[in-house]
């Protein structure tokens, strides 16, 4: 079974089998299961595996081939292009007429961002500000007011509520008389 | 120790050609078509039959791309050396990728194939019950051979269907020759397991 039994080697594996029950059947089940594998026929080829097909097959993975170099060889010329592009527009940058034309915008943005900046101080402090009044607002409504004035208030809201709704129906009743 | 016989007919049978292949190697890698297509036709029976054991479907299709493989990578091989182990290389590399590709061996035919596959390979017309027979144990040998893990699968085919040598095996793998002949011996061990009531049938 592995080819590496010499003659005499074989003869004594001979003998023992025809003593040993257990080997012999071990052996053979083996090797019939072997035969089983090496007799199992595989397809024929087909007329048509020729070296012109397969050539053809070749072909055609070149031409794959040549068709992916030449997109890799278009895409890099595109980022070339690209690239040229942008450095020329920044070189252009760089040049005295363009430069005052760019300082100026910068110095219009950064007055812009100035004011930007005073305005939102100033928001925020008066935010602060109406905050505070708010809090202290609350906490003298919460601790002078009776707990009359508090449902008092609520019934009002409730009431806003009610009205608002009643004039939704009305406005919807006379789009459907329309 | 009849099969031991037969086993010994394989070996011989499974011989490199004879003749001198340097020179069509050579000759295809300049470009010649007649030495390429010998070299196919040397060939292409036992590429398909390894594709056919280690993948199951579509044999045909992957021997086409294995020798696809072997055109392409021919002008760094060395016409000195002999053909099979490097396209054999080449195959097992393809059959393992494709298998990664797909986890499962797939089971090529049912019954019907199996009867299809059977009138490809012979002319003769056998019965329609040995017929099913025959086609009922290649299924039950596809069954098998797909339940063998690849890396047990690939050496026992090399060694006891394509008769490769130990040594050219082990070069092939890239393995010792020791874990070249553990790996057949368990890829033996396992296709005698799975083969079993199959054996005990014929054995009786």
């Amino acid at each position: 079974m592995d080819r590496t039994v010499g003659d005499a080697e074989r003869t004594d594996l001979d003998q023992h089998m025809t003593l040993c029950r257990t080997c012999a059947t071990e052996f053979k089940s083996l090797q019939l299961s072997l035969d089983l594998l090496i007799s199992m026929p595989a397809p024929e080829p087909c007329p048509e595996f020729t070296s012109e097909t397969v050539k053809r097959a070749i072909r055609a993975k070149k031409d794959q081939a040549r068709r992916q170099k030449v997109m890799s060889w278009y895409l890099s010329g595109l980022t070339a292009i690209i690239s040229a592009l942008v450095i020329a527009s920044w070189s252009m940058i760089f040049q005295p007429a363009t430069r005052v034309v760019l300082l100026s915008i910068l110095r219009t943005l950064s007055r812009w961002i100035a004011l930007y900046n005073s305005l939102h101080k100033a928001l925020s402090v008066l935010v602060s500000a109406l905050a505070y009044l708010g809090d202290t607002a609350v906490k003298v409504v919460w601790e002078v007011s009776s707990p009359a004035l508090f449902g008092y208030l609520i019934a009002l809201i409730i009431m806003v509520i009610f009205i608002t709704i009643a004039g939704v129906k009305s406005s919807n009743l006379s789009l459907k008389r329309r | 120790m009849m099969l031991a016989e037969g086993q010994d007919k394989m070996t011989v049978q499974d011989l490199e050609p004879t003749f001198d292949q340097s020179d069509l190697v050579k000759r295809a890698r300049d470009g010649d078509e007649d030495a390429f297509g010998a070299i196919i036709n040397l060939y292409r029976h036992r590429v398909i039959g390894y594709c056919y054991r280690m993948i199951g479907s579509d044999a045909e299709d992957i021997a086409q791309e294995i020798f696809v493989k072997f055109y392409l990578a021919l002008y760094r091989f060395d016409p000195s050396r002999p053909i099979k182990p490097f396209l054999f290389r080449i195959a097992h590399n393809h059959c393992v990728d494709i298998l990664k590709k797909k986890t499962i061996r797939t089971i090529p035919f049912s019954k019907d194939d199996g009867e299809k596959q059977e009138l490809r390979v012979k002319d003769e017309r056998p019965n329609p019950e040995e017929l099913a027979q025959k086609a009922e144990l290649q299924n039950a040998v596809n069954h098998a051979l797909a339940e063998i893990p690849v890396l047990y699968r690939s050496p026992l085919i090399m060694w006891h269907v394509e008769g490769i040598p130990y040594e050219q095996i082990a070069k092939i793998l890239e393995l010792p020759m020791g874990t070249v002949k553990a790996r057949i011996h368990r890829g033996r061990k396992i296709l005698q397991q799975k083969l079993m009531s199959f054996v005990l049938l014929n054995g009786e």
